[in-house]
């Protein structure tokens, strides 16, 4: 975002509280911020969770927009980790407070559009994240033998690998007994959650057929999904699904938990189910390996909606933004 | 039914995908949950495997890994349960916390730094001797070079 408005010929910069040590040249401390911003700039303030810079934006004498990612129920995080479930109610505090004053609230998808709307934010646009899949290095998947499925996200309550671990249960119960499931993502705020899942597959006697990486590197999960059968996503909340494109972009079928975004970014280009029976889902996926009509269907539609998130409508999105908040270079 | 490997996309089915609608892929999934009804009402899947499937999760409670504890915060939650007081007692502490939160708030993101990295680095060992224990487990007695391709 701070490149294609950099590009546009205006000045930008980014401020935040943490910093990466990869991006320390790339950001400033947040504390900087008020210092920094005249009565005609803009500022963009990206809400996901509670923040203290978000009182630092309420009190800035400036030109305000909200870019909301959404926010995860608090509710999910209750027992594994309330400091997280804390600062997601703290979130949706600051998202009641800072809607209503800004001028304009950019929401990655429709669905997170409409909670802006429903807390009093005047104005809203959609703007799908940007997506940069060449880290990846994508290419068709190729999966040869058993059937290999692939979900990756963070490890959280809400991203549900609970039931895609069942899920797998039912499956090597059925059509395909050797299938496995890999689970790359990091939990580092959801350590109870992992152990719960390590637990559950052993539980269900599938322990050796689940891989739980832990948080991966570019290369390595590209080689994952390029060597995977299936992508599953049983997100209960998603504010957009970027792993849904990823799996489009290495020719992977994708079959989803049709709840918050997940409809609106799959549209038509993977298998949406309603709920979370583990017996449906094994059923549905044990067709899909076998059907290759099914999958080469799959696998075009994703390509095509793939190409409704490219680089060049992030800009024109963009540039549609700085038209409707009058900013010229 | 036996096991099956993935089969190859279909470039027909691919031609196809630009055109079905995609109320097909809605039928299919009525479909397939119908047969699953069906297996289900038939007593077709045992009932060892569908008491396996009910079982509740749980996350392992109690149980905290050094991440869960890695970001040191400078801001936390302010309670008070008693009446009147507690108000007071919260306001103040409030105000004290943002005086302070110039001083504090570096300090706390400093540790957090420091504990992140100390945590990277460990858990970058332990992967590389869990990949060294899992290179060589009928020599658990043999030393040989360390790798360095971490």
């Amino acid at each position: 975002m701070r490149d294609a408005l950099r590009d546009a010929g205006l000045r930008s910069e980014i401020f935040a509280e943490e910093i990466a040590q990869r991006l320390l040249g790339e950001a400033r401390p947040a504390e900087q911020l008020a210092g920094s911003v005249e009565a005609g700039d803009v500022v963009l303030y990206h809400l996901s969770i509670g923040a203290a810079s978000a009182l630092l934006f309420a009190a800035l004498p400036c030109r305000r927009v909200i870019v909301y990612h959404n926010i995860t129920p608090a509710e999910y995080y209750r027992v594994v980790s309330p400091r997280v479930a804390y600062w997601l109610e703290r979130g949706r505090r600051d998202l009641a407070r800072l809607a209503p004053a800004v001028e304009l609230g950019v929401a990655g998808s429709a669905y997170s559009a409409a909670e802006l709307s429903a807390v009093g934010c005047p104005a809203t646009m959609v703007i799908p994240p940007p997506v940069d899949l060449e880290r990846l290095s994508p290419r068709p998947a190729g999966a040869s033998g058993a059937a290999r499925l692939i979900s990756v996200s963070r490890l959280a309550p809400h991203k549900r690998q609970d039931q895609l671990i069942r899920v797998l249960a039912a499956l090597r119960a059925g059509g395909q007994p050797a299938a496995t499931l890999t689970l790359p993502g990091g939990g580092d705020d959801t350590a109870s959650y992992v152990a719960g899942l390590r637990r559950l597959a052993r539980e269900l006697d599938i322990a050796e057929a689940v891989a739980l990486p832990g948080r991966l590197g570019d290369r390595e999960i590209g080689d994952l999904y390029a060597s995977s059968s299936v992508a599953l996503s049983a997100s209960e909340h998603e504010g957009f699904g970027m792993p849904l494109l990823e799996a489009w972009a290495f020719d992977l079928p994708v079959v989803a938990r049709a709840a918050a975004a997940v409809p609106e970014t799959v549209a038509d280009a993977g298998i949406l189910l309603p709920d979370a029976d583990p017996l449906i889902w094994a059923a549905i996926i044990d067709r899909l390996i076998r059907d290759g009509g099914l999958r080469g269907l799959l696998v075009a539609r994703g390509r095509r909606r793939l190409s409704a998130f490219s680089d060049r409508l992030f800009r024109e999105r963009m540039a549609e933004l700085l038209e409707r908040l009058h900013l010229r270079s | 039914m036996s096991d099956q490997a993935a089969a190859g996309p279909d470039p027909e089915g691919a031609a196809a995908g630009q055109s079905l609608p995609a109320s097909d892929l809605q039928g299919i999934v009525a479909e397939v949950r119908a047969e699953v009804e069906g297996r289900r009402r038939a007593g077709a899947y045992p009932a060892s495997l569908l008491d396996r499937l009910d079982a509740p999760f749980h996350a392992d409670e109690g149980l905290e890994a050094p991440e869960a504890s890695a970001l040191v915060e400078s801001a936390r939650p302010l309670r008070s349960g008693r009446p009147v007081v507690g108000g007071v007692t919260v306001l103040a502490k409030r105000v004290t916390r943002r005086l302070l939160s110039w001083y504090v708030a570096p300090i706390a993101r400093d540790q957090t730094r420091f504990n992140l990295a100390v945590l990277r680095e460990l858990r970058s060992l332990e992967r590389r001797v869990a990949r060294l224990e899992a290179s060589s487990p009928a020599r658990p007695d043999a030393e040989g070079p360390e790798s360095r391709d971490e």
